[in-house]
């Protein structure tokens, strides 16, 4: 499924004193399939335009087209759009409700009058896809560790089998352990499903370590896009939006400024290391 | 003097467990004889995993909760003696690490107000010292404004400012940062950084950024409730393999270098920092 973003303006409060606007002029096109990440700091709008793909609030401005067809145009619509949309918010885990984990998964799916062995094989997918084992099924959802909680909540959303799943801030406040959990699990459910991911997130690192394409939000507009090694060569410009690329990508950034001869789209410590070495090798330049 | 001692500190509590069957105990060792000595104007940062037992710790300096068994003094009062509880508690203030969840009034200066208010403090005085904690932490322009339209890290710092009103000697910070953005990250990082260094307030950090607790004097590593390591961050975070092993993880410059070695490259071992990196790539040359 495509996503078709047409000149999308969003003001909030619009006509009064805390008249404030969101998002300008947004276009944007995003293919099936594709593992995007969302980047900008707080306020620059990302937020409010994964909002508009879920059909949560409506464009004060410009259009959604999903394969063609204007998401906010009907609003009967909008039902469907949020099974083929999922999106998980942050903290996804303190929407967790049920006596156990696979009762929680099972919420969305039960509330799609959909047969019980469909029900009963869509959840144990997504679980086995979160990497939630066999013997936590029957657990109570909150004697979980953080990152299992969370990973609990995102197979709820899978378990809905959207076509787009938006996370967003889905490592937020969790330890490094957790977070490689999470965020392996995202890339398993990218490359077993084929669908496409949209990753909103502040860690410059997380999005590096997974995502084929970065949207750079800034100030309501798309101010980049393009591969990570694209974006984080551009270091400068990034800061001055008020992020940071990688660690690793500065010693880069440093060691060019120098005049040594490496590559400056290099963000991740496999990469890094590589690179190193290959400069190593020619030490005798200098 | 000892800002902080805790010496064989244990936690121990009950966890009930709703199940379809009914309600099971089970019994949680939170926190394993603890031995921990911070200094008086100290920065001091505590890693660990998602339940190792490095936010009990963080209570306990706060009196919130009491060791089941061990002492733990906060500025030489004893927290199990019930009536030492407002001195330890004007001593060692405590961040969390929602802002939302940490303000308590409509304007800003009324927030930071409320703590020293509750001391009994004379209302002059009070002016005072909510004129200087918002200047201190660089928010003097919002005294009067709402804090619910601040950002993350502004309000993270009206919740230190909260704090310094009650004129502290130490303040504990659990994960202030988790929920920031880059620029917010920074904005407290560097608040922290000038309390510790110009107002020498003892800084008590806990956090699972390794780039933050590298800025820090000493780092301790809890895991399932047991003091596993203690350092500098140079010595802590050159254990690359050992804090893989606690489920951390090291700042991105100090990996490739443990890499490099593995491959035969004669370079530190203890690299923190991206300038650290570039000088001793430079010094192979």
């Amino acid at each position: 499924m495509s996503i078709k973003i047409n000149h999308l303006t969003h003001i909030y409060n619009r006509g009064t004193a805390f008249e404030k606007t969101a998002l300008q002029d947004v276009t944007l096109e995003i293919e099936k399939g594709e593992f995007i990440g969302l980047i900008g700091h707080t306020g620059s709008g990302k937020s409010t335009l994964i909002q508009h793909l879920n059909g949560l609030i409506s464009p004060t401005e410009g259009e959604i087209l999903l394969d063609g067809v204007n998401i906010h145009g009907d609003k009967k619509n909008l039902r469907s759009v949020r099974q083929r949309i999922g999106l998980a918010f942050q903290y996804p885990e303190h929407q967790l409700f049920e006596m156990t984990v696979w009762k929680d998964v099972a919420f969305g799916p039960n509330n799609m009058k959909l047969s019980a062995e469909e029900v009963e094989q869509r959840v144990e997918q997504a679980l086995q896809t979160v990497g939630i084992p066999k013997e936590l099924y029957g657990k109570s959802p909150f004697e979980l560790s953080g990152g299992q909680k969370r990973r609990v909540a995102i197979a709820g959303v899978l378990a809905m089998n959207p076509e787009v799943f938006i996370l967003d801030e889905p490592t937020a406040g969790l330890d490094p352990k957790g977070r490689d959990e999470i965020l392996d699990a995202i890339k398993a459910l990218h490359e077993e499903r084929k669908i496409t991911v949209i990753l909103v997130s502040h860690s410059m690192e997380d999005v590096a370590k997974l995502v084929d394409r970065i949207i750079v939000m800034h100030k309501g507009r798309v101010a980049m896009t393009g591969t990570p090694g694209e974006v984080f060569s551009r270091v400068e410009e990034i800061e001055k939006m008020g992020l940071a690329a990688p660690q690793i990508s500065y010693v880069f950034a440093q060691l060019k400024a120098k005049g040594y001869p490496v590559p400056t789209d290099i963000y991740t410590t496999k990469d890094a290391t590589k690179a190193l070495m290959d400069l190593i090798g020619q030490v005798k330049l200098c | 003097m000892d800002m902080v001692k805790a010496e064989g500190l244990t936690y121990e509590y009950i966890k009930t467990i709703e199940t379809d069957h009914g309600t099971e105990e089970e019994k949680v060792l939170a926190l394993n004889h603890l031995d921990i000595t911070v200094e008086k104007g100290s920065f001091i940062a505590v890693l660990g995993h998602n339940g190792s037992g490095k936010s009990t710790f963080a209570k306990h300096i706060n009196a919130l909760v009491k060791p089941t068994k061990g002492t733990i003094w906060v500025n030489g009062f004893d927290t199990n003696q019930e009536e030492l509880v407002w001195d330890i508690r004007q001593s060692a203030g405590m961040v969390f690490q929602n802002p939302d969840n940490q303000l308590v009034a409509t304007v800003v200066e009324e927030d930071i107000a409320f703590g020293p208010e509750n001391l009994g403090v004379p209302p002059k005085e009070i002016r005072k010292r909510v004129d200087e904690a918002l200047a201190t932490v660089g928010m003097s322009e919002y005294t009067t404004h709402s804090p619910n339209r601040l950002s993350g890290g502004q309000k993270q710092r009206m919740a230190i400012a909260g704090v310094l009103a009650m004129k502290p000697d130490c303040i504990v910070l659990d994960e202030p940062t988790a929920m920031l953005d880059p620029v917010g990250r920074k904005e407290v990082m560097q608040t922290i950084l000038r309390l510790n260094k110009e107002e020498g307030i003892t800084m008590i950090l806990i956090t699972h950024y390794m780039d933050e607790a590298a800025m820090a004097d000493d780092v301790y590593v809890i895991d399932d409730g047991n003091l596993v390591m203690h350092g500098t961050p140079k010595e802590i975070f050159s254990e690359v393999e050992q804090m893989k092993h606690y489920g951390l993880d090291v700042p991105q410059v100090t990996e490739v270098a443990y890499e490099l070695r593995k491959q035969g490259i004669d370079i530190p071992k203890d690299i923190l920092t991206v300038e650290e990196m570039v000088g001793a790539i430079c010094r192979l040359k």
